[in-house]
């Protein structure tokens, strides 16, 4: 199998610059998926602009979201990539391989494709939950940050983070469950070490779970070398403290109610791409 | 080093996405198609088509991960087709696709929830279809489901909580009838009849068919040889894979579940390629 998709027909290209060209990239030994959706004109890209997914059930529940989002900045002159950490959604690897700082190297990766490719236009990054506290990890590393950071309810509190994934975790169990076992909680309240190697479906292997842990508000975003949108439920004080604590990198915050849940398992009701959010997002991610 | 997957658009005017997972090693007679669970994109739940590809693939079984016109990555489809028909081309295209690149021209087809339903009535019209997994599809309740999910709940009570909980667990066994368990889809589920007519039709052809229902599902599929129950004497009934198996849940959020999942259907798919006679020979694959 050759290693990129075959565009044949004038239509195609069409569709494609659209809804997104599948692609491969990175090192033989991780190789990543991605979408990449051109300018929908045809024409030089305005932009260009890469999205960092979430954790776990997270980047699956918010998949959707970030196709449509990419797909309206490609309507409107953006050079968009998608991507999947290694060990996540069609990229390489197993979700037993998932470790902080391989996804901040994948980030890099994916700069990397952007800049091969059109013009050269500023660069954004525009990263969701933990998505967004990897790129920030990540652009104070590469040779060649973003221009600018959009980060939406970035993780600042690692701990915090994992006790609401074991929560979560739970909760699934006994929502999935016909015949839910009483077990679960009384090990989630007695037990700090239960449900910690999985969340929600995807496995935590040690050193991840280590590296989160690790994440405090006063090392998240400390050697940022551009600017950043913050976008954070009104409700959410601490994101709001953090970057008010940042101080002049921060260009606004923008508030935005979280009003569907980031981890559920089904819908529910819920809107699949919140309006609102991605109202936000796009006006923020436009230059 | 092994082949790699391969992200592909196929279909009319290319609106179809979906990854190709090769075979390793000598490939089977048979390929396979995973695709979306409700409105999932193609990783499956938490991930699981990804897993069970990958799987496959070691035991030469080339895969086509895909998603169905509107969900995913693909394009909303063009055509006036009700959804039921369309999925059915949908699928139709990706086995048409699979078949140029691997050179395999008969399927086992993997359904969860609604996909069940979808693989179900593929079968039923595509002879290249030689097997069937229906995870969580139909389902038909006898009347020892009921009294026995209730049994069952009430097993699980708490003292402290007990009015509130018997309550609820027998107002949970009131579900209603319908066969379907899925809640995405609104077509019509097959009578009982209709299910066993199509059901010895499909075996009379050779068609492998495993119906697996999960824990998740009490209220209509409560106990170990319940089909057999709803369907006494049905001639199907000695040519199918059929397990109840309640430690696992719908969605298949543990890892354990994954894992036990992956295993039944690698060795249900290996052993229905080995039905399917000799190995074919290995495409020379490009895309």
């Amino acid at each position: 199998m050759t290693a990129t998709a075959v565009i044949d027909s004038p239509d195609a290209r069409a569709l494609m610059r659209s809804v997104g060209v599948p692609l491969h990239f990175g090192p033989v030994d991780r190789r990543l998926f991605g979408m990449l959706h051109e300018p929908a004109s045809g024409g030089d890209a305005r932009e260009r602009v890469l999205l960092c997914p979430p954790f776990g059930q997270e980047a699956v529940r918010l998949h959707r979201f970030f196709r449509v989002l990419a797909e309206r900045l490609s309507r409107q002159g953006a050079l968009v990539l998608r991507f999947d950490y290694f060990g996540t959604g069609d990229s390489e690897g197993s979700d037993a391989d998932g470790d902080y700082g391989g996804w901040m190297a994948d980030v890099d990766a994916a700069q990397a494709v952007l800049q091969e490719r059109g013009p050269v236009v500023p660069v954004l990054w525009a990263g969701a939950g933990l998505g967004a506290t990897i790129a920030m990890s990540a652009a104070a590393r590469v040779a060649a940050p973003p221009a600018r950071l959009v980060v939406w309810e970035p993780v600042i509190d690692g701990r915090a983070y994992l006790a609401s994934l074991r929560e979560r975790h739970v909760e699934t169990l006994e929502a999935s469950y016909s015949l839910w076992d009483p077990s679960w909680r009384r090990a989630l309240t007695r037990r700090p070490d239960a449900f910690t190697a999985e969340a929600v479906g995807f496995a935590v292997p040690v050193p991840l779970r280590e590296a989160i842990h690790a994440i405090e508000p006063d090392g998240v975003g400390r050697d940022l070398p551009c600017d950043i949108d913050v976008v954070a439920d009104p409700e959410n004080a601490p994101v709001r403290a953090w970057a008010a604590r940042l101080g002049g990198r921060v260009r606004q915050v923008t508030p935005l109610a979280n009003d569907f849940e980031w981890t559920a398992e089904e819908l529910r009701g819920a809107a699949l791409v919140p309006t609102a959010a991605l109202k936000t997002l796009l006006s923020l991610c436009a230059t | 080093m092994k082949p790699g997957e391969l992200g592909v658009r196929f279909g009319p005017s290319r609106r179809l996405a979906g990854v190709l997972t090769p075979a390793h090693g000598a490939q089977q007679p048979v390929g396979c198609v995973l695709f979306n669970a409700g409105v999932v994109h193609r990783i499956g739940p938490h991930r699981i088509n990804v897993q069970t590809a990958r799987a496959l693939s070691r035991q030469g079984i080339a895969t086509l991960r895909m998603d169905l016109s509107g969900i995913g990555d693909s394009a909303p489809a063009q055509s006036t087709l009700e959804p039921r028909a369309q999925a059915l081309a949908d699928l139709q295209a990706g086995m048409s696709r699979l078949h140029e690149v691997s050179g395999v021209d008969r399927f086992v087809v993997v359904g969860i929830c609604s996909a069940a339903e979808h693989a179900y009535a593929l079968a039923l019209e595509d002879a290249r279809v030689r097997g069937i997994l229906m995870f969580d599809g139909f389902a038909f309740p006898t009347p020892l489901t009921r009294p026995i999910c209730r049994f069952r709940r009430l097993l699980r009570l708490r003292v402290a909580t007990l009015p509130r909980r018997v309550t609820q667990a027998i107002m949970d066994g009131d579900a209603g009838d319908a066969a379907s368990l899925s809640t995405v889809l609104v077509h019509p589920a097959p009578s009982r009849d209709e299910f066993r007519a199509a059901l010895d039709q499909l075996v009379d052809r050779g068609v492998a068919v495993n119906i697996m229902y999960s824990g998740s599902v009490l209220e209509r599929h409560s106990y170990s040889w319940q089909l057999h129950h709803a369907f006494r004497g049905a001639r199907f009934l000695d040519d199918v894979d059929y397990a109840y198996l309640p430690a696992l849940d719908h969605t298949l959020v543990t890892k354990a579940a994954q894992r036990e999942f992956v295993e039944r259907t690698v060795d249900w798919a290996v052993r229905t390629a080995r039905r399917n006679g000799t190995t074919a020979p290995l495409a020379s694959a490009s895309a």
